[in-house]
């Protein structure tokens, strides 16, 4: 599903370059529930944000589906990430001006459904992260946790081939957490859902069946916890 | 694809304005507002100044159609078949007919004791009236200040324009002459030629129309026995049309009858000074330019209006191009904030313009000194200022949004 060929990330220019990732090399299978961990500043967010194609590479290969994401254009980037990523921030990126099922509907009528099945289509994915009696509250009525699962929703109801999550639980206490991580963790087991999750916390990871672990931009292990 | 992105930016724009600080909003409607003001009412204003002399000078002097002598001519020959004319053209409400002659004027001879004293003399003008006609088409008497208007018996007497007199016109005093101490009941003396006769004055009139203020008026019997003119022929007809009749199509009934053999038939803004016209469109240019002037710091306010409104959403707009709204949809909601400011700004300029200014400055008009100003906003001229605002606000809310967006996603996202 996803390929990353000998992936470099460089930042600053000239004299002054920091290389954050160094010739990382990965394939994620369809289906996989992927933890990415190391230590701060182990460049395992940068190793998201490539993937996600919400950054481009200094050097390397990102190829989603088989299709080499090298080639596409700004534009093209970001219809990529409608119709076949989704994402769930660590501070939750929800729109303050936004009620929760509007949130959820926004990217849903960019993808050109009609109001009423994109607000269906909302509510369902509301409901099914035990948040329907929160369908009309603003992000700012709403808890961090229920914040981080309207932002689950919101990338779910797009039914995405691969869901991006960058430490979701970071900014939760340790219930709201475990709520967030069984949420996906229902995903992936009922409906295979493809998710590839950053985060330093290993009880988190324990949830997640593959643990990448990264180090000065260079992968130092990749196990399989189940 | 594009009606998506088009609903999406709707949607966006619209929650925001819904959402937005209603202070702050009622701040960028209420300037929006006055710069729809400034564009309208500035340059309305300052043509109006000379549209208020323009509208005195065909009430109160030449009416719709005025018929003048010929350049050359003493004055209008067959005067009485021209008016007969007139009595047949349709659409011709009423008429006055004038006889004018060029006089002197010489107050205070009676208590002049030394020879060698200069005469207090203005020249003028004299004109020989019928007050009931001259009135229904001038409305004349409203403007007597003192003393009383002509009737039918009133021979011997005469009415004086004030910028004749001292009291009333100090200034021109050092350009012209000017009578000291002529009141009603002040006795007179007029002289054309060789022929000269005391009039008693009846009353002062005051008006922004020189050939009003500037003038002497009598009774057209008195005006022939006195200038001794026996033909009964007349120098100027002021004639008004019935209300719905365009001025210029019975102008050309009037030309068509054969009038313009004898005399100058010409509407009332033909009749008026070229300068007058070349003022009005200079005021029109300078009331554009001051206008302009508004439009610009108005796309500057929507500019930063909006781009600070971007900077501070930057984290947003960078989630929102993540999770693949296009920066189409994103930029129309700017601008379609940005447009809803100027059209509900404008709107309310709008209203206040046509309900309260326009029939506010026609009911009072502004006292200038050489006019009463009144307010021009033709409606047509109104929507093409309006078209502008719009496409300036439209603009200036467009450029810093696509700013914003055409940044790094990431970095907006992260802030950095």
């Amino acid at each position: 599903m996803i390929t990353l060929q000998n992936l470099v990330k460089n930042f600053g220019k000239g004299d002054v370059i920091t290389k954050v990732l160094r010739g990382i090399n990965l394939e994620i299978k369809s289906g996989e529930f992927v933890s990415i961990m190391g230590k701060s500043g182990a460049g395992k967010s940068t190793l998201l944000y490539q993937m996600s194609l919400l950054d481009i590479p200094t050097e390397g290969e990102v190829i989603v589906n088989g299709i080499n994401t090298e080639i596409f254009s700004e534009k093209e980037r970001t219809d990529f990430r409608l119709r076949k990523l989704g994402y769930i921030f660590q501070d939750y990126a929800l729109l303050p001006e936004l009620s929760a099922v509007e949130n959820v509907m926004i990217p849903l009528l960019m993808r050109g459904l009609t109001k009423k099945q994109a607000s269906e289509k909302a509510i369902g994915a509301l409901d099914a992260v035990n948040l329907a009696h929160r369908h009309d509250n603003r992000p700012a009525q709403l808890s961090g946790g229920e914040q981080q699962r309207v932002a689950i929703a919101r990338a779910v109801a797009q039914e995405p081939e691969i869901l991006f999550a960058d430490e979701p639980t970071a900014n939760l206490d340790t219930a709201s957490g475990e709520s967030v991580m069984k949420v996906m963790q229902e995903l992936h087991k009922n409906k295979g859902q493809t998710i590839i999750m950053v985060t330093h916390e290993l009880e988190y990871a324990a949830y997640t069946e593959r643990v990448i672990e990264l180090e000065d931009g260079q992968i130092i292990s990749d196990r399989k916890l189940r | 694809m594009l009606r998506d992105t088009i609903r999406v930016g709707l949607i966006l724009g619209w929650k925001q304005i819904r959402r937005a600080n209603i202070w702050t909003t009622s701040l960028i409607v209420f300037i929006m507002m006055l710069t729809f003001l400034n564009l309208v009412v500035v340059s309305g204003i300052l043509v109006g100044l000379i549209e208020g002399s323009v509208r005195a000078y065909r009430n109160q002097y030449s009416g719709d159609i005025i018929i003048t002598t010929p350049t050359g001519e003493e004055y209008i020959e067959k005067s009485s078949t021209v008016l007969r004319t007139l009595d047949t053209i349709p659409g011709v409400r009423e008429y006055s007919a004038r006889a004018v002659e060029g006089v002197s004027v010489e107050a205070n001879y009676r208590i002049r004791r030394d020879p060698q004293e200069v005469r207090d003399t203005v020249a003028t003008r004299v004109v020989g009236i019928n007050p009931i006609s001259e009135d229904s088409v001038t409305n004349i008497a409203h403007y007597i200040v003192e003393g009383e208007y002509l009737d039918s018996s009133d021979e011997g007497f005469v009415l004086l324009g004030s910028n004749m007199l001292k009291q009333y016109a100090p200034d021109f005093g050092d350009i012209f002459p000017t009578l000291d101490n002529v009141h009603p009941g002040s006795r007179i003396r007029l002289t054309v030629g060789n022929r000269t006769k005391e009039f008693i004055v009846k009353g002062i009139l005051k008006s922004k129309v020189d050939e009003t203020s500037f003038r002497a008026f009598m009774l057209e019997n008195d005006f022939n026995r006195f200038v001794g003119r026996t033909s009964l022929n007349v120098n100027e007809v002021a004639v008004v049309v019935e209300d719905g009749v365009d001025p210029a199509k019975v102008k050309q009934a009037i030309i068509a009858s054969g009038v313009d053999g004898y005399a100058v038939v010409r509407l009332s803004r033909e009749a008026l000074p070229k300068a007058l016209e070349d003022i009005m469109i200079t005021f029109d240019l300078l009331g554009n330019a001051i206008s302009s002037i508004g439009l610009v710091v108005s796309s500057i306010t929507m500019f930063i209006v909006i781009f600070v409104n971007a900077i501070t959403r930057r984290k947003y707009i960078g989630i929102l191009k993540g999770i693949g709204i296009r920066a189409g949809a994103i930029e129309l909601s700017y601008v379609v904030q940005s447009l809803l400011y100027a059209v509900v700004g404008a709107g309310i300029g709008m209203f206040i313009t046509y309900v309260f200014l326009v029939p506010l400055f026609d009911a009072h008009p502004i006292n200038f000194p050489f006019s009463d100003g009144i307010l021009v906003a033709p409606l047509s001229g109104t929507l093409i200022r309006l078209t502008i605002l719009l496409i300036s606000t439209v603009v200036a809310g467009y450029i810093p949004a696509w700013m914003i967006i055409k940044r790094n996603t990431l970095d907006s996202i992260l802030g950095r």
